[in-house]
């Protein structure tokens, strides 16, 4: 951090926020809110005098609240820059500060906040995560058993220059500790985070080796469910622990009780080797809390076009091929805000980061995925009438439809959903590689033959696709009476399709995508889900039963759902038959034709349609 | 972890409903009359109505009962909450066995309409069927929730100052919490507050939420027993004068069995045991000779000296 | 083998599948041993090796041991689940299963027996009336309570433990 601050080319801007990115890859703008820290850093010498008359004391997070700060302060001795910051919710304005920096004049309350405009080529997001408040986990007492500690506190307790001077006293005596037992996996791997750190059972022998080194004597107990050390030297280095003397008792401890006459803590858990229920009195419980996300993760994500996974960290484009890279072009993310890791992965990460950041920036010409869409301007109908639906669709502000002239797509930033293409009522916009001629041509070759006996399933690129590969890679099984079509998006769904579907026979069709919080495109599933809800009403009083047609929205490790949505869409296709259907279709013919009216006149489209029209009639 | 409970006031609002439909259960009224004689007269004293039938039957216990039987456990329950449909009040139990069964048949039984649908053909040569709308609550929250713990207050005319006392909840009181929904399950407040309401101190003990042992009396009293130790001892180190409880099960371990205790472990606890309407009424002013307190088996005469 | 069958049908009776398939998830922490209170006083009763038992479908080894009526239904267990799985509630249906394969304790046949009798599960004798009179209380009349009840212990097969003679 010193060496970034030192940089000739780094420009370290902290104390400042993310307040709007726009622009695309190579070429965003954006804007930084930085805050006012009512010191000006070229005049304060760091001599720290106002800090001494500050008569305002809070409670100092660096040190996990277990010291205070003053309202004028620096975070922590190793801070860069070097200079003091006025916290204003605690400063009472009492100007004491003011008066002891004299002559340097360093102070100045009329700062204001500033929004700083930048040219950025690419962005590197590594906002990193919080450690999880174990408070509501009120069996175990954090924050009503005062020697109770999470493993960040005792982390500040150990530092030679933290608040014990690297002391580990308990907290309410500040008498030495006979024993202390670590308790893993508080909130990580239950109902509160699913997931697991990954970290914890590291720092956590860590420490109770740092702990047996200064402290021969002490007794060390550490409970767990399963200690997991996958990375090289890992496993030797819980040898040692085991080696130095430190008890591993497997079970996760049910409650914590303290002596109300004396602060003792007791832990009752089950010894599993055992199979028995123990009472454990020690003088301090270490809790491995889970960690998790920031808490304006997702709204940050959202200014950056970064979405987040079901477990609020944020989501690669491929979990196996693309680990750093978002959907947002020139956006990419490093370290524990993609996922709880320790420090060689973090940094192997933020290292892959910036090369594939680099590589950006050194050429002069970048090549996006073809998958964009243009609009013909001969159909565009802005021309005659205000339309400009297409721009109120687009997450990325890519299309433009200015007045009384057609739309147009901005290259650079269209990241290709579709959204735009499906809703355009002229049929004005295609999408390169998902053009109505490609999709239609897969509808018609997928049910070619039996098609009442298909389901047709559509599903976007991230997410349903995901999940129907994960059912595959986990091998759940399914009736193999279903046929994907994949788009880059939900949002590409045309209603068209599914009517093209159900009019040349289709079983039934499944519409399917992201959950709304996982949209890759933001807000393309929104659209979807909006333009689908009609669907089923129009096909009923076509003459279809509702049932024949289903949306749903799943993540891409959800491979169990995918299947048991496949099981049961077989299964209702079995309970109408084959006969029922048929009749229906005929039935809902002449509607459905009418509400593909526009692919006939497509001549590229009605082409395909004429086709398999003329090989039923030689039939 | 994201639980709605009923704030105070909220509770408030719905002041007007004080008139409850009385559900004695079994224990109380036939082998503790002691605990029904303070229930009465505190909401008495407190302005709470109370209306009663003699149709209902044992709620019946959910430890027994239904580890026989969850079907039969779940169709008493539905009758008694039927009886209360018909005269269209919401029950006030005074044990935590009737809130548990009460509630959680209410409750299974507006979830799962397959259920319901069961149940009710099971009660339909009895001429009942149940709608799934009964509410049900235990006097515990009907003090900490309608009435309050402000107004208990104001309304106490002999405060319990000085008087040290362990709260115990009791299991079902506020477990399973995504059912009673009543309190924390881990570290509830409402019979902490009550009791501070009356001027006396709760003090803080260990395991305070361990169960009382009583479920097993009728199958094993060697565990019975121990379990009551467990809880005895940790109340004795805390350095209280009582034990207050919420449930003629808790009552009985308490009270009755303490003796069985000490002379199985060779121990001396000698702490008086209180159902809190018996403390309530102390506190309200009520002539404790009108409560029976010669029926405790733990003298309570230590605690009425000290209050006096 | 015949038990076997009987069992199957038994658990699909009370909906087990679905219970069998919540207890899959429990990775065996310990947690529901460590604040249950009978596993407190007693070594041997054990609700994780319950809930293992269960999800290898070991059902008759569970129901075979009498350890099973010790639970004393407090939920400590289904609160502190790291993996929410209801296993107070489970353990009731494996009781279930239990007392109509095996038969229910003593102790609790004498409660049926009373409630078969009375509705109620104490008794009101004489000397509780004396002494209700004696605190002001109302009498306990005794409604025609048990007929209804004996309907519904008939009804859902309950009154069969009360008919033949108890193995245990
Ligand atoms: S003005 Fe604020 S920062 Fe300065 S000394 Fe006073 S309280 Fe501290
Ligand atoms: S809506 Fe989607 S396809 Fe259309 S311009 Fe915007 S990003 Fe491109
Ligand atoms: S607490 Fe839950 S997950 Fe842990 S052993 Fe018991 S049942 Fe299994
Ligand atoms: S419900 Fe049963 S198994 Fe669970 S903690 Fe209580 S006694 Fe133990």
């Amino acid at each position: 951090m010193v060496d970034a601050g030192h940089h000739p080319k780094i420009n370290v801007l902290t104390y400042s926020e993310l307040e709007e990115v726009r622009g695309f890859v190579g070429n965003f703008k954006v804007k930084v809110k930085k805050k006012p820290r009512f010191v000006i850093p070229e005049k304060c010498n760091g001599c720290g005098l106002c800090v001494d008359v500050c008569p305002i004391e809070v409670p100092n997070e660096f040190d996990e609240g277990t010291t205070t700060r003053k309202a004028i302060y620096v975070p922590f001795a190793q801070a860069v820059p070097l200079v003091y910051t006025i916290d204003m919710d605690a400063c009472i304005e009492c100007f004491k500060c003011i008066e002891a920096c004299g002559k340097l004049e360093a102070i100045d309350f009329s700062q204001k906040e500033e929004i700083i405009e930048l040219d950025i080529g690419t962005i590197i997001v590594a906002t990193g995560y919080d450690i999880y408040d174990p408070t509501p986990i009120k069996q175990y007492g954090y924050g009503r058993y005062p020697n109770v500690l999470t493993a960040l506190e005792l982390e500040r307790l150990l530092d030679e220059s933290g608040p014990t001077m690297g002391k580990l006293y308990r907290p309410s005596d500040m008498k030495a500790p006979g024993k202390v037992a670590f308790i893993q996996c508080v909130g990580s791997r239950d109902d509160i985070h699913e997931y697991c750190s990954g970290f914890c059972c590291m720092y956590t022998i860590k420490n109770s080796l740092i702990l047996r080194e200064k402290y021969p004597d002490l007794d060390i107990s550490i409970y767990y469910m399963d200690i997991r050390t996958p990375s090289k030297g890992y496993e030797e280095f819980y040898r040692r622990a085991r080696e130095e003397g430190i008890k591993f008792i497997q079970g996760k401890p049910s409650e914590i009780a303290q002596d109300p006459n004396n602060h003792n803590l007791f832990i009752y858990s089950e010894d599993l080797a055992k199979g028995k229920a123990i009472r454990d009195e020690v003088d301090i419980v270490i809790l491995s809390t889970a960690a998790e996300p920031r808490p304006d993760s997702r709204t940050l994500g959202s200014k950056l076009g970064v979405t987040s996974g079901p477990s609020g960290f944020y989501m690669e484009s491929h979990p196996k091929l693309k680990p750093i890279d978002t959907p947002t072009e020139g956006v990419f993310i490093a370290g524990s805000s993609q996922g709880p890791k320790d420090i060689p992965y973090s940094v192997a990460q933020g290292s892959a980061a910036s090369s594939r950041a680099s590589r950006i920036l050194s050429s002069p010409e970048w090549e996006i995925e073809p998958l964009i869409a243009f609009v013909d301007a001969d159909k565009c109908r802005n021309v005659r009438k205000k339309c400009g639906i297409c721009e109120t669709r687009c997450p990325y502000g890519a299309i433009i439809a200015p007045e009384g002239k057609p739309a147009y797509v901005i290259g650079a930033k269209c990241h290709g959903c579709g959204t735009c293409v499906a809703d355009c009522p002229e049929g004005a916009i295609t999408q390169l590689h998902y053009t109505d001629v490609q999709i239609v041509a897969q509808i018609h070759a997928i049910l070619r033959e039996k098609p009442e006996e298909k389901i047709l399933v559509f599903t976007c690129h991230w997410c349903s696709f995901g999940a129907a590969d994960t059912a595959g890679n986990s091998h759940l099984k399914y009736p193999p009476d279903n046929r994907i079509i994949k788009v880059m998006c939900s949002g590409r769904l045309d209603r068209k399709f599914i009517y093209e579907a159900f009019r040349i026979g289709a079983g039934m069709v499944l519409a399917s995508g992201c959950h709304p919080q996982d949209c890759h495109y933001i807000t393309g599933q929104h659209h979807a889900e909006r333009r689908l809800k009609a669907v089923p009403k129009i096909l009923e009083r076509a003459g279809i039963s509702p049932e024949r047609f289903s949306v749903k929205w799943m993540s891409a490790s959800e491979g169990q759902t995918f299947s048991k949505v496949m099981k049961e869409s077989s299964e209702t296709l079995k309970s109408i038959g084959i006969e029922r259907i048929k009749e229906e279709n005929e039935k809902a013919k002449p509607e459905l034709e009418k509400r593909i009216k526009t692919f006939r006149e497509d001549p590229d489209v009605a082409k395909i349609l004429l086709a398999d029209e003329k090989v039923d009639i030689e039939a | 972890m994201k639980r709605t409970r009923a704030t105070k006031e909220e509770s408030n609002l719905e002041k007007e409903n004080k008139d409850y439909l009385l559900f004695k259960g079994c224990l109380i009224p036939s082998s503790l009359p002691y605990m029904e004689v303070a229930a009465r007269r505190a909401l008495e004293i407190l302005e709470i109505k109370i209306t009663e039938t003699d149709n209902f039957s044992c709620c019946p216990d959910p430890i027994g009962i239904k580890a026989i039987s969850e079907l039969t456990w779940l169709s008493m329950g539905a009758r008694n909450l039927c009886i209360a449909q018909e005269i269209g009040k919401d029950i006030l139990t005074l044990c935590n066995g009737c809130y548990e069964t009460l509630k959680e048949t209410s409750h299974a039984l507006s979830e799962d309409s397959e259920l319901l649908e069961k149940v009710n053909k099971i009660l339909l040569p009895l001429n009942r069927k149940y709608e799934g709308n009964t509410i049900v609550k235990h006097i515990a929250e009907v003090l900490y929730l309608d009435i309050g713990t402000n107004q208990i207050t104001n309304m106490i005319k002999k405060p319990l100052y000085g008087l040290k006392v362990a709260a115990f909840y009791g299991c079902h009181l506020v477990r399973p919490s995504d059912v009673m929904n009543f309190d924390d399950p881990e570290e509830p407040k409402s019979l902490d507050e009550l009791i501070v309401a009356l001027g006396a101190d709760s003090l803080p003990r260990m395991r305070k939420m361990f169960c009382c042992g009583a479920p097993l009396l009728g199958v094993n009293m060697d565990l019975s027993l121990n379990i009551a130790k467990e809880n005895l001892d940790n109340i004795k180190t805390s350095g209280v004068d009582c034990i207050v409880t919420l449930c003629p099960f808790c009552q009985t371990q308490f009270d009755r069995n303490q003796k069985v205790v000490e002379r199985r472990f060779n121990k001396e606890y000698n702490l008086p045991v209180f159902y809190y309407p018996e403390l309530l009424c102390l506190a309200l002013g009520v002539d404790p000779y009108q409560l029976g307190f010669d029926l405790h088996i733990v003298k309570v005469d230590q605690v009425l000296n000290k209050i006096k | 083998m015949e038990i076997e069958k009987d069992l199957e049908k038994l658990i699909e009776e009370i909906g087990g599948e679905d219970f069998q398939k919540k207890v899959q998830v429990c990775y065996q922490c310990g947690t529901c041993v460590g604040g249950c209170p009978v596993a407190w006083v007693n070594e041997n009763f054990n609700p994780r090796k319950i809930m293992l038992a269960l999800s290898r479908g070991e059902i008759d080894e569970i129901i075979n041991n009498d350890l099973l009526w010790f639970c004393c239904y407090c939920h400590t267990c289904l609160e502190r689940c790291p993996q929410k799985i209801p296993v107070s509630e489970i353990i009731v249906k494996l009781k279930n299963i239990a007392a109509k394969v095996r038969g229910i304790p003593e102790g609790y046949v004498n409660e049926l027996k009373m409630i078969a009798k009375t509705g109620r599960i104490s008794s009101i004798s004489s000397a509780t009336e004396r002494r209700r009179e004696q605190l002001n209380l109302p009498k306990l009349v005794q409604t025609s309570v048990e007929k209804d009840i004996k309907r519904i212990l008939k009804q859902t097969g309950t009154n069969l433990f009360l008919e033949k003679e108890i193995k245990k």
